[in-house]
C-alpha cells in the first residue's frame, strides 16, 4: 500500500469517513507526515459546546465522528469516557465498569461531565483538578504535559494575584459567530480552600447596529445556563 | 474504416488481441488511437504485465456497455463505497494484484476500474483501528509509545 503514489492514496482515503482517515494517518510515520491534517478535521476536534452550539455533537452519541474515532483508538491501555468525551487510562475507570458497560456509555466517574466556561474553554474534571492545583501552586509533573484549561496557551489567559494575594487566572475572550453583536467576556478564576473553583464572568455587549426586533428575538449564547 | 481488433503487448512480451471498443475503455488508448490512427502492429503497454493486463481486459469486457463517465458525477460518487456484486468478486484477489490493478487503471486512465479499486482498498480500511489497519496491510508501527501519547494529548483525544 505504501508503494502506491501519493495521489492514489489520496484517492483511496477520499472514500473514507473522517474517523477512518484519522486511523489510517496514525498507522505509521510516513502516512502521518503526509496526512496528519486529517487529524485536525473539525469533526474530530473536542466539541466545545459554546463554540459549536450543537448539543448533538457534544454528547456521547455513536453517530458523532469524534466518538467513532475515539472508540477505534481504544486499546488495552486507553478507554473511551462517555462523560469527558476523551480517552482515559483503563485503570481510572471504576473497577466494575471496566469491562461490563458498553464503551459508548462508560463514564470515568458517576458525576463526571464537561463544564463549558466560554467558547474556547471547556473544563473536564481532570482539567478542573489541574487548574485548582495550578492556582494553589501545587502542580505535579503530569500536569505540565497538558495545556492550561485544555486550550492552546496564548495571551488570553493570565495568572495574577488578587487583593488577598491569592493566585487567580484571568481570561478575556470574545464569543464567535455573532455578526451584529460583539460580546467580550472577562473571567476571573480562583480556587477556594475546598478545592473548588470560583469563576466570575463579566459580559460586555456592544451592538454594531441599533438593535432591531430581529436581533431581540434571537438568542445570544453567553454561558451554559444563560441566553440573552 | 477503423480496425475492430487490436493487439497489445504486455511488458513481459505477451501479445493479447481484443476488440477495439473494449480497449477504448482506456482513455489513454483511446486518445492514442485518435492521434496515431490505425495500426496492425502490437501496441506495447510498458507498465503492465500479462496477468494484470488480462485482469484489466476482463473488467473492460464486462463493462464495455457502461455509459462513459462524465466526470461531473464526483459528488454522488464520493458518498458511497458500495461496489456492485460482479466488481466485488472481480476484486477478490491478493493485495499485490489489487494494487497492480489500481496502478494499471491509473496509468491506462480507466476511471471506472480505478474507482472500484480505490473503493475496495477503502473498504479494507473502514471501521478498523490503526492497529488493525497495520495488520491488514503489513505496515510497521514506527511510533514510540511516548510519541503516540503526545499525539493523543496534543489533539485532546486523551487525558489522564
Amino acid at each position: 500500500l505504501l508503494d502506491l503514489p501519493l495521489e492514489l492514496i489520496l484517492e483511496i482515503i477520499s472514500y473514507l469517513p473522517p474517523a477512518s482517515q484519522a486511523c489510517f494517518a496514525l498507522t505509521c510515520k510516513p502516512l502521518y507526515n503526509c496526512f496528519s491534517y486529517v487529524l485536525k478535521d473539525e469533526a474530530l476536534c473536542f466539541p466545545r459546546l459554546l463554540n459549536n452550539l450543537n448539543p448533538l455533537i457534544s454528547l456521547n452519541q455513536k453517530h458523532v465522528a469524534r466518538n467513532q474515532f475515539l472508540l477505534l483508538l481504544q486499546n488495552r491501555r486507553w478507554k473511551y469516557c462517555a462523560a469527558c468525551l476523551k480517552l482515559h487510562p483503563r485503570k481510572e475507570f471504576p473497577r466494575g465498569l471496566r469491562s461490563l458497560t458498553p464503551s459508548i456509555t462508560r463514564k470515568c466517574a458517576p458525576f463526571a461531565g464537561i463544564l463549558d466556561l466560554c467558547a474556547c474553554t471547556s473544563l473536564t474534571p481532570r482539567g478542573m483538578e489541574r487548574l485548582v492545583r495550578s492556582l494553589q501552586g501545587a502542580i505535579c509533573e503530569r500536569d505540565q504535559r497538558y495545556p492550561i484549561l485544555g486550550a492552546e496557551p496564548d495571551g488570553r489567559y493570565q495568572f495574577s494575584r488578587d487583593d488577598q494575594g491569592n493566585r487567580t487566572l484571568t481570561h478575556t475572550c470574545s464569543t464567535p459567530r455573532q455578526s451584529k453583536i460583539a460580546c467580550r467576556l472577562e473571567m476571573t478564576i480562583s480556587a477556594d480552600g475546598a478545592d473548588s473553583l470560583v469563576v466570575r464572568t463579566y459580559y460586555h455587549y456592544r451592538f454594531r447596529k441599533t438593535p432591531t426586533v430581529a436581533i431581540w428575538c434571537k438568542k445570544i449564547p453567553t454561558c451554559p445556563h444563560r441566553d440573552l | 474504416m477503423s480496425a475492430t481488433m487490436l493487439t497489445f503487448q504486455s511488458n513481459d512480451g505477451v501479445d493479447i488481441t481484443i476488440a477495439r471498443d473494449v480497449a477504448e475503455r482506456s482513455v489513454l488508448i483511446k486518445n492514442m488511437l485518435e492521434d496515431l490512427g490505425d495500426t496492425d502492429e502490437a501496441i506495447p503497454i510498458p507498465n503492465v504485465n500479462e496477468a494484470v493486463l488480462r485482469k484489466v481486459i476482463e473488467w473492460c469486457e464486462h463493462h464495455k456497455g457502461d455509459p462513459p463517465s462524465t466526470g461531473d458525477d464526483d459528488d454522488s460518487r464520493r458518498k458511497t463505497t458500495d461496489i456492485d456484486e460482479w466488481d466485488q468478486k472481480f476484486m477478490q484477489v491478493d493485495q499485490e494484484m489489487l494494487f497492480e490493478i489500481i496502478l494499471a487503471a491509473n496509468y491506462l486512465d480507466i476511471k471506472g476500474l480505478l474507482d472500484v479499486g480505490c473503493k475496495t482498498v477503502a473498504n479494507m480500511i473502514k471501521g478498523k483501528s490503526p492497529e488493525e489497519i497495520r495488520k491488514t496491510f503489513n505496515i510497521q508501527n514506527d511510533f514510540t509509545p511516548e510519541e503516540e501519547d503526545q499525539i493523543r494529548r496534543e489533539n485532546e483525544w486523551a487525558e489522564e
